[in-house]
């Protein structure tokens, strides 16, 4: 092209400036949203497989990957099967582990399920968000009666620290009370965008203490808080006594504190690189069938499920921006047919109508172009502002840690694909074009 | 340099008799010629023929030496930009081009056109500008759509002329002027055409025009049978 052309495109382009940066924004937005929605994908997928990416391996009673993962993490579904106080040692024994921490399930709080767990939990298993501390008020629980809840509980149910709160047995409503034994906030976690914020965390001997005197999910003998005292100290330390192979403290509790079977336990690695190894050793443990799923694998597993609306959306971006094709495309038609005497001036001057197509497809790459420019850059800015409100408000941090302002290879292609499609949206006008100059010569009468 | 039309023939297929025949016809080098006749007599497809952008069912027609059926489209379309000046009889000019860009647009498809040049583009605007009597302080950056008919054809013709084409054709490129304006067009057209290497053509139904040219030709005497409208 030499400056000839690129004067002639540049006035006619100039010319048009208004129509023709009205369809530049349309498709920038139609970019924007395809982009966008690319984006929260990658992001809440990103979120979503990094719901624990602080533990390594989940044990569980033998049982489906899917399965255990939807009950440990989503606290959907229930345990097939609970893992005994022996088991959860000898994992915590095997080499090449470096934590583990117990889970009880199956009591719940208003809708809320209710997780019986070691304190360690707050140490390996959430992370706060970045440059946050991960308790909103309060901290761990101290007693048995103490209770963590999550970011979303705290919301929905507007409690406070020191607010009681009432355990139901089981998960649906007709779940019998523990109202014997009501439970003291004592911890407000931060938003973690995690399955967590949506539940109520005690300690493991808790959920023993409360379970104390059931059976059958019948409640046989009523305690009252004054009870508990001196067993759970008893217990205490005879857990003390047994659990010195543990490197701090902490790790007392990880030995299913006061009972005797839990229903899974998160685990630790020294090193990750070993997951596969010591998954291989949990799956041939002798004394009981257990299974040990690696998160991030059955998450991507089950992202693959439910990422369908996902995709379904990213859809209906595209044909968006197909429709706005068609748009430029039909413009494009009007604006050349309103140029034919321009064009047979050029022929008179020796273009030929390669060169007028030319003209033409040039016009919609440079249109593409900037559609595409500033439809990532709208974006862009858009996701970075979105992405603050998202981590002030749900704790959605994920995407910052990889690069969630910036668009992603996946989002850049959008470009790749657009500039093609726009030259093949252009080619409908160009040929119009081209059959026109060629039958009109350099003659038009208007 | 000549023009060159031989047993050229022209509209055998049409089914109303329209039918264009040159037996002969020579121009020559630094001589003007006017083909004369009323609208519909066919000067429109004449002139077609002469840019190349119609071809003869018979005959030759040559411009430098070269004969426009050797040429293929392409090689035709860039040989009229290079040998061929074309001023219309209005709308001759890129509205939102600048006076200037539209002067210069002669060139565009034309590189040889500009190689002959001795001068840069921009002072050949200007001198062509200044001859044909267009302001160039006032003009030159003016978008071209915002000018009189009269200047806007003298625009056209400063376009036809730059880079001094072999052949400038106009198609009644005074039918839309007053008598003021059609005399100074034409005075300009004329003083402007470089009589040593070009030649023009201009087709009209004004009879007045003609004892400007060197040459008339009746357009009644290339026509057998019908109308060509």
């Amino acid at each position: 092209m030499n400056r000839h052309m690129f004067v002639l495109l540049r006035g006619s382009l100039a010319n048009r400036a208004f129509s023709l940066s009205l369809i530049v924004v349309t498709l920038a937005f139609a970019v924007a949203l395809y982009v966008g929605v690319q984006n929260v994908q990658r992001l809440t997928r990103a979120s979503f497989e990094n719901s624990i990416s602080g533990v390594d391996l989940v044990v569980a009673a033998r049982g489906a990957d899917v399965q255990i993962l939807l009950n440990t993490v989503f606290g959907l579904g229930a345990s097939s099967n609970l893992i005994s106080d022996k088991s959860v040692e000898a994992v915590a024994e095997m080499s090449g582990v470096s934590w583990v921490v117990p889970l009880a399930l199956g009591d719940s709080h208003r809708g809320f399920r209710v997780l019986g767990t070691a304190p360690d939990f707050f140490e390996h298993v959430i992370a706060p968000p970045s440059g946050n501390s991960l308790f909103a008020a309060g901290t761990r629980f101290d007693n048995v009666l103490d209770a963590v809840i999550g970011a979303d509980v705290a919301e929905k149910l507007d409690y406070k620290l020191g607010d009681k709160i009432v355990l139901q047995h089981g998960v649906g409503e007709y779940g019998a009370d523990h109202d014997d034994l009501p439970f003291v906030v004592h911890g407000i976690l931060a938003p973690t965008g995690t399955p967590f914020d949506r539940a109520v965390l005690v300690s493991v001997e808790a959920i023993e203490v409360i379970h104390r005197g059931w059976r059958n999910g019948q409640q046989l003998v009523t305690l009252s808080p004054d009870d508990i005292e001196h067993s759970t100290q008893a217990e205490t330390t005879h857990d003390d006594h047994h659990g010195e192979h543990h490197e701090d403290e902490h790790h007392d509790h990880a030995s299913a504190g006061g009972l005797d079977a839990v229903d899974a336990v998160f685990v630790g690695l020294t090193d990750r690189r070993t997951v596969v190894r010591v998954q291989r050793a949990i799956a041939e443990f002798d004394a009981e069938p257990l299974s040990a799923v690696i998160p991030g694998v059955t998450l991507a597993q089950i992202w693959q499920i439910i990422g369908v609306a996902d995709r379904g959306f990213r859809v209906v971006s595209l044909l968006v921006i197909v429709l706005v094709l068609l748009a430029m495309t039909a413009m494009t038609v009007l604006s050349t047919d309103s140029r034919r005497r321009e064009m047979a001036i050029l022929r008179a001057l020796g273009a030929s109508p390669r060169t007028l197509v030319g003209l033409i497809l040039a016009e919609a790459l440079l249109l593409s172009v900037c559609a595409s420019a500033l439809g990532l850059g709208l974006a862009m800015g858009v996701s970075a502002v979105a992405q603050q409100w998202l981590t002030q408000t749900f704790g959605l941090s994920v995407g910052l840690s990889s690069g969630g302002m910036l668009p992603g290879w996946q989002e850049l292609m959008i470009v790749v694909y657009l500039v093609p499609a726009a030259l093949v949206a252009g080619l409908v006008p160009a040929l119009r074009v081209y059959r026109r100059t060629v039958q009109d010569g350099i003659m038009v009468e208007r | 340099m000549t023009l060159h039309i031989e047993n050229l023939k022209f509209g055998y297929r049409r089914t109303d008799g329209f039918q264009l025949d040159v037996p002969s016809l020579r121009v020559e080098t630094g001589s003007t010629c006017l083909l004369l006749g009323p609208s519909g007599s066919g000067k429109s497809t004449f002139l077609s023929l002469l840019a190349g952008v119609m071809q003869a069912d018979q005959g030759r027609i040559a411009l430098a030496g070269r004969d426009f059926s050797s040429l293929s489209g392409s090689q035709m379309d860039r040989f009229r930009g290079t040998h061929i000046g074309f001023v219309y009889q209005t709308l001759n000019l890129i509205p939102w081009l600048s006076v200037s860009e539209n002067i210069a647009l002669g060139l565009a498809f034309a590189p040889e056109r500009r190689a002959r040049m001795s001068k840069s583009v921009s002072l050949g605007v200007h001198d062509l500008m200044t001859r044909l009597d267009l302001d160039p302080a006032s003009f030159a950056d003016q978008p071209a759509g915002q000018l009189s008919l009269g200047q806007q054809q003298r625009v056209a013709a400063a376009r036809a002329l730059i880079g001094a084409p072999d052949l400038v054709l106009a198609d009644e490129p005074s039918s839309a002027l007053d008598d003021a304006n059609t005399t100074v067009f034409f005075d300009l057209l004329m003083a402007g055409l470089d009589r040593t290497r070009q030649m023009l053509v201009v087709v009209s139904h004004d009879a007045r025009l003609a004892p400007r040219f060197d040459r008339v030709i009746n357009m009644q005497d290339l026509i057998r049978g019908g109308s060509a409208a």
